[in-house]
């Protein structure tokens, strides 16, 4: 005979709170007890839980379930901080517009070097 | 002095184009200032009376100005004509199809998206997702989807969208996602983002819009090309209009699917790599883009100081600075965009784009830009300031005959002489001028029709000949009536931005919404009013001249019913069985364009947006793993917001609101447990939660 579950001594309510939550999630129903286990085992056996402390304890559970079953993505890849110079756009004096218009002539010959991609 | 030789650069396969690009450019000026003198000479001789010296001089310079713009896209239609006939062109970037991608070439596809529908955003990104896999190389590109969405509802729906999609297509390390909490310099500023956290894992990105689309071998070629020219910063892929349903929008589809490929090409002729960039269907390498495009905010207040609305002309322009080159690929297919389905939806936009163009004149003598770059910005500016000099020409046109009507010939000059001056009649002569400006503005449309027809596969793709012809007279009629009506709101959009006023920043309506009644009273009233005043005084100054003007009046006093019917889904789909304004690819689409017609079918959820972030527990994990505290660790942010919340439920909060909660993971969370533990079982009715287990979930599609 098998000992019984750690949540069998829970209130009816206390189950149908649980089995509330557990109803609006994707999990299927097959993965239902497993998850209510992992909620007795949590809590501190022989004790009676309040709703919230199960809840509280099943919530961290589901997400859990969610991410290792691919529900909920790897939002993004390792951020490298960057530079991005923000050249001046001011406007220039005519003559100094005319001068920098023609030293331009140079740096077109060659394309500039990248910026070099080590991470910081 | 014995002068140094020039470096003369040269490209494998572009040569030296930098020495054709002079003359071409020459040859154009010379060839638009060739018609605009003589226009000039004759429209001098045309306006009646030879007194008003001064109202006759700024009538004369606004008609040059005027004549000047639309002889410039005459000769760039001429020249894309040719070169789309004869197929050569020796100045096109182009590369192996046959040559493999380096590894190194990794590729960024960049959907910057702010409050816009998400099933369709993730449908266009499938479409794409799909075509590119099917290529066989998509394990080079990785996608991000960067938000700049404020509406609390339409973010969670984003958030949601971007995970059924990631799991249905087995994407979860390429297909990512990012909401930005301060819109910092919009668009560029989201783009800039990317590029300051990510770029240096990427040689490319691809920029698109919310309503861009492109097909998987147009990226693979984007990428050869820039592989194959390692001078080359950015290049742009012209975007075909898809998925038009309404009349407004059948007809920018068909006009851009006749004219588009031949403007473009005429552009490519005197632009060469001094070209543009269009804000998105481009590719960039992001190394240079970072080191040159940086935009900073322009000194003073906006509308025409602050951050640069229209970022993508300054960053070609900066690209170009820097010493990169910037290329139009008019010849790639596959890019694709969406176009605004009203009339009203167009002109939203183009206020947006009419004070981002004005902010241009600002740049007009900044340092080190090229000389073409700086003529761009004009030119840009000249789009929507030209409504304004049209307006002008017409007012002082109407204000000239008025003056010439009431005071009669005068015979006699105040100088004095011995002989009168007869009223001399030069019907012929402004005749002449009428026609030599309507081929001037018509004769490129006709052009691009013949060129359809000339191909046997396009001209079936048109649905024949006839067709072509009969759509191209039909959207000649319909652009007539509608410039006016663009030319009263483009001149209040100069003017509005001229006198300080800012424009607001909002997504933009895609949808089939239409136009209402009421919506169209209240916008075009004024157009309306302005049209029926200004029709009976030229018909009481002079009939002959309210003759002249009646198409423009037609425009102003219908563009009520122009902007209602013109933005009607049935009257489009009607237009569609009849096969009026048919394009190529319409009846059987490209397979990215077929798939991106598909909305996903999103998962059931209990609530939808804001509320299912806070019910729903796929959607509340879902929203708290993206925040920066996922397990409401730190401090509840806003205590006071989250006991109304629970107290009054959802609807006694404002968006605003609504938005500060669900940055509160601390709050989310509490809120969250309380409605599911169900000891208040109103309170948690007031947020739709089910109270008992296995209750039917209302379905949240």
């Amino acid at each position: 005979m098998s000992a019984p579950a750690p949540f069998d001594c829970w209130s009816a309510d206390l189950e149908s709170v649980l089995r509330r939550y557990l109803s609006a999630t994707p999990v299927p129903p097959a993965d239902h007890s497993a998850l209510l286990m992992g909620v007795a085992l949590a809590l501190a056996p022989h004790t009676n839980p309040t709703p919230a402390q199960a809840l509280a304890v099943l919530v961290d559970g589901v997400g859990e379930w969610l991410c290792v079953h691919g529900r909920i993505p790897v939002s993004m890849p390792p951020i490298h901080r960057g530079a991005m110079p923000s050249l001046s756009l001011e406007p220039l004096p005519l003559r100094e517009l005319w001068r920098t218009r023609h030293s331009l002539r140079q740096p077109e010959a060659a394309p500039p070097p990248a910026p070099s991609w080590e991470a910081p | 002095m014995k002068r140094m030789p020039k470096p003369v650069v040269t490209d494998a396969t572009l040569g030296n184009w930098r020495r054709t690009a002079r003359w071409r450019r020459l040859l154009l000026a010379v060839l638009v200032a060739a018609p605009t003198f003589p226009a000039a000479y004759v429209m001098a001789r045309v306006l009646p009376g030879p007194q008003e010296f001064f109202l006759r001089l700024s009538l004369l310079a606004i008609f040059m100005i005027l004549f000047a713009w639309i002889a410039m896209g005459f000769w760039t239609a001429i020249f894309g004509f040719i070169a789309l006939l004869t197929g050569r062109d020796r100045f096109l970037v182009r590369a192996d199809p046959a040559q493999p991608l380096s590894r190194e070439a990794r590729t960024a596809l960049l959907m910057p998206v702010c409050n816009e529908d998400p099933q369709r955003v993730f449908a266009r990104l499938r479409a794409t997702w799909l075509s590119l896999q099917a290529t066989g190389q998509g394990e080079q590109f990785a996608f991000f989807v960067l938000s700049d969405t404020r509406e609390p509802d339409v973010l969670v729906e984003e958030e949601r969208a971007w995970a059924q999609t990631v799991r249905e297509l087995g994407a979860a390390e390429r297909i990512h996602y990012r909401r930005r909490r301060v819109n910092l310099k919009r668009k560029s500023g989201n783009v800039a983002d990317f590029c300051r956290r990510w770029g240096r894992d990427f040689r490319y990105m691809v920029v698109l819009d919310a309503d861009s689309l492109m097909d998987g071998d147009t990226l693979i070629q984007l990428v050869r090309r820039m592989e194959a020219h390692p001078r080359v910063g950015i290049i742009q892929a012209i975007p075909l209009i898809v998925n038009a349903t309404t009349p407004l929008a059948r007809m920018q589809q068909f006009v851009q699917r006749l004219c588009g490929p031949m403007f473009t090409a005429g552009l490519n002729f005197w632009m060469l790599g001094h070209a543009t960039y269009w804000g998105h269907n481009a590719i960039i390498r992001v190394a240079p883009f970072m080191a040159f495009c940086g935009l900073p905010r322009l000194p003073g207040p906006p509308p025409l100081g602050g951050d640069i609305l229209s970022h993508d002309f300054v960053e070609a322009a900066c690209m170009v600075r820097g010493g990169w080159e910037v290329w139009l690929a008019y010849d790639l297919q596959g890019s694709y965009e969406e176009t605004p389905p009203t009339l009203l939806d167009e002109l939203q936009r183009d206020r947006r784009w009419c004070q981002g163009n004005l902010q241009h004149l600002r740049l007009l003598r900044a340092g080190g830009f090229h000389g073409l770059h700086r003529a761009m910005f004009f030119h840009g500016a000249m789009g929507y300031v030209s409504a304004l000099f049209w307006f002008a020409f017409l007012f002082l046109g109407t204000t000239l005959t008025a003056v010439a009507a009431f005071t009669g010939h005068q015979y006699f000059t105040p100088e004095g002489g011995l002989f009168p001056v007869w009223p001399v009649a030069r019907t012929s002569e402004a005749i002449t001028l009428l026609i030599a400006t309507l081929v001037m503005l018509f004769l490129p449309k006709t052009l691009g029709a013949i060129l359809a027809v000339s191909r046997a596969p396009t001209r079936q793709g048109f649905g024949g000949a006839r067709r072509v012809f009969v759509g191209l007279l039909a959207e000649l009629a319909g652009s007539v009536l509608m410039a006016p009506i663009r030319m009263i709101f483009h001149t209040r959009f100069v003017l509005y931005t001229l006198f300080g006023q800012s424009v607001r920043w909002a997504g933009q309506n895609r949808g089939d919404e239409g136009t209402s009644w009421g919506m169209a009273v209240r916008h075009h009233g004024f157009g309306t009013l302005l049209g029926l005043v200004w029709a009976a005084v030229a018909w009481a100054v002079e009939p002959v001249f309210f003759l002249w003007l009646s198409p423009v009046m037609a425009g102003l006093v219908l563009s009520i019913p122009i902007s209602v019917y013109s933005g009607r889904r049935s009257l489009g789909d009607r237009l569609q069985q009849r096969g009026l304004f048919r394009v190529p690819g319409e009846i059987d689409p490209p397979a990215a364009v077929r798939a991106s017609r598909q909305n996903p079918h999103m998962e059931p959820a209990v609530g939808a947006g804001f509320i299912a972030a806070v019910v729903d527990p796929q959607t509340h994990h879902l929203h708290l793993s993206l925040l920066r505290d996922p397990h409401g660790r730190r401090r509840i942010r806003w205590p006071e917001l989250r006991d109304r919340a629970w107290a009054d439920g959802p609807d006694a909060l404002s968006a605003n609101e609504r938005r500060l909660l669900l940055g509160d993971s601390a709050s989310l969370r509490w809120l969250h447990q309380q409605i599911w533990i169900g000891d208040e079982p109103a309170r948690a009715a007031a947020w739709g939660a089910p109270s008992k287990p296995h209750e039917h979930i209302p379905v949240a599609a």
